[in-house]
């Protein structure tokens, strides 16, 4: 048991947290959502690019923990099957609010979702100057079905077979709208960098 | 290779498949390895984001307080089942029907237990008793039968020689009437209560073809009629009791078995 899997000053494992919780210990679950609570609120913070709505659905999703939670029989980390649930309660989200949790299109790329290659131009890369709040707000602006794929893998490590499986598409699809994701990120962060420099 | 062609492999080269002339045209060309380097850039930091966020505390007091909540509703609905579980009676019809089927189960029950017993039991019909009885008696080896203590079990065989105890009395008496037989003996039949005047005619037919198994089959009726006066006391003083009633019946087996071994000794 690692350290980073016990409460401070508790002492309670993670192990133990979740066989109380199920229990319907209290405690134990406000160990297991001090555990989780960062990866869980960023997921969601990321995901729908809005603070409020990011609490909100944090406390939905821990809210859904403390009724399935008995349902957990230890067959994947404990963690993994969190954070599965938490996916799932932003996507039902977005899909309530009606913003696509995939783009829209599958293989026509349109004129303005296509990030284009500034050809003869100045060309600076990102690479060694991009910090992380750039980063933040740039996928803030990433559109809804760009911005879940994107989160899913780069920031969240889901695998593409998975995100295919959460956010219903192709695993082929999953890596096609990954990659204009990350080139649409690009534009965003060299249209922001290039406002910067121009500002007197 | 071109710069399209390029731009359609660079997924495939992010995740670290290239080709001889993938790596020539990336080496040569600073636009297309310039955007392998920034999306690899926006990969790598996209990591740093992963847990980079604290919610607020107003996300576990809300959560909290939704739990509270939870739990308050549950208690409540708890306290309701109880309240619940507590004041409900079921109607009479529940305990009658309980009773109904512990009371078949009962009765079947008995029959098994008689039936169980009829199997277990091995002793000789009661003809051949009957039989061994008299001649014991006869030779001065046994004396009067203690009234028998009922088994407390059911014996429907038992109860089918009503109809021949029946019937035997009814042919004695009839054969005895009709063939004009006048009572003789010792004074000792004079004894016998009134009700065993069919006794007497029988008797006397025993006396005209066996005279000397007269006395035997007069004491033999004198026992079983006492037995069977017994057995009928214990029916008035109880008529319900089940004991009384088939020690009444045996006793009346008893005397249709000496009826029928006299009327087999004396009758032609």
């Amino acid at each position: 048991m690692t350290d980073a899997r016990r409460r401070a000053g508790g002492g309670l494992s993670e192990a133990e947290a979740i066989e109380l919780a199920k229990q319907g210990d209290a405690e134990a679950f406000e160990a297991l959502y001090d555990l989780h609570k960062r990866r869980v609120y960023s997921l969601c913070l990321r995901m729908t690019a809005n603070t409020a709505e990011a609490e909100d659905l944090t406390q939905e999703a821990f809210l859904q923990l403390f009724r399935k939670i008995g349902t957990f029989r230890g067959e994947s980390a404990f963690s993994t099957w969190l954070h599965r649930m938490a996916v799932n309660v932003v996507l039902m989200r977005l899909r309530k609010k009606g913003l696509p949790v995939v783009p829209l299109e599958e293989t026509v790329e349109t004129e303005e979702d296509t990030p284009k290659k500034e050809l003869g131009g100045p060309d600076p890369a990102l690479a060694g100057s991009l910090d992380r709040l750039q980063l933040e707000r740039a996928i803030e602006a990433l559109p809804p079905g760009y911005r879940s794929i994107f989160v899913l893998h780069d920031v969240e490590g889901f695998e593409h077979n998975e995100i295919a499986d959460m956010v219903g598409c192709s695993i082929g699809n999953s890596k096609s709208q990954l990659h204009k994701a990350r080139m649409k990120l690009r534009e965003l962060l060299k249209t922001s960098r290039a406002a910067k420099a121009t500002r007197p | 290779m071109t710069c399209a062609e390029m731009e359609h492999v660079l997924p495939e080269i992010m995740e670290g498949v290239r080709t001889a002339d993938q790596e020539a045209h990336l080496q040569n060309c600073r636009e297309c390895s310039g955007i392998l380097a920034d999306l690899d850039e926006i990969r790598q930091r996209a990591r740093s984001l992963h847990a980079s966020e604290e919610p607020s505390s107003r996300v576990w007091e809300s959560i909290s307080t939704t739990l509270g909540e939870w739990r308050s509703e549950t208690d409540v609905i708890a306290e309701q089942a109880r309240e619940l579980q507590a004041s409900e009676e079921p109607s009479p019809r529940v305990w009658d029907s309980i009773q109904a089927t512990l009371n078949e189960w009962r009765s079947e029950m008995n029959e098994i237990s008689a039936e169980a017993g009829v199997l277990a039991d091995s002793e000789p019909s009661p003809r051949v008793w009957n039989s061994l009885e008299i001649e014991l008696r006869k030779a001065g080896l046994i004396r009067r039968p203690e009234p028998p203590v009922a088994s407390g079990r059911s014996s429907g065989w038992r109860w089918a020689w009503l109809a021949p105890v029946a019937a035997a009395l009814l042919v004695v008496g009839v054969t005895l009437s009709q063939r004009g037989h006048a009572p003789q003996g010792p004074a000792s039949v004079a004894t016998l209560p009134m009700a065993s005047l069919e006794d007497q005619k029988m008797l006397d037919a025993v006396a005209l073809r066996a005279p000397s198994m007269r006395a035997v089959y007069e004491n033999n009726l004198r026992r079983v009629n006492a037995y069977i006066r017994d057995a009928e006391q214990s029916v008035k003083n109880d008529p319900t009791d089940p004991e009384a009633q088939e020690s009444l019946v045996n006793a009346y087996e008893q005397k249709s078995m000496v009826y029928e071994m006299a009327l087999d000794r004396s009758l032609p």
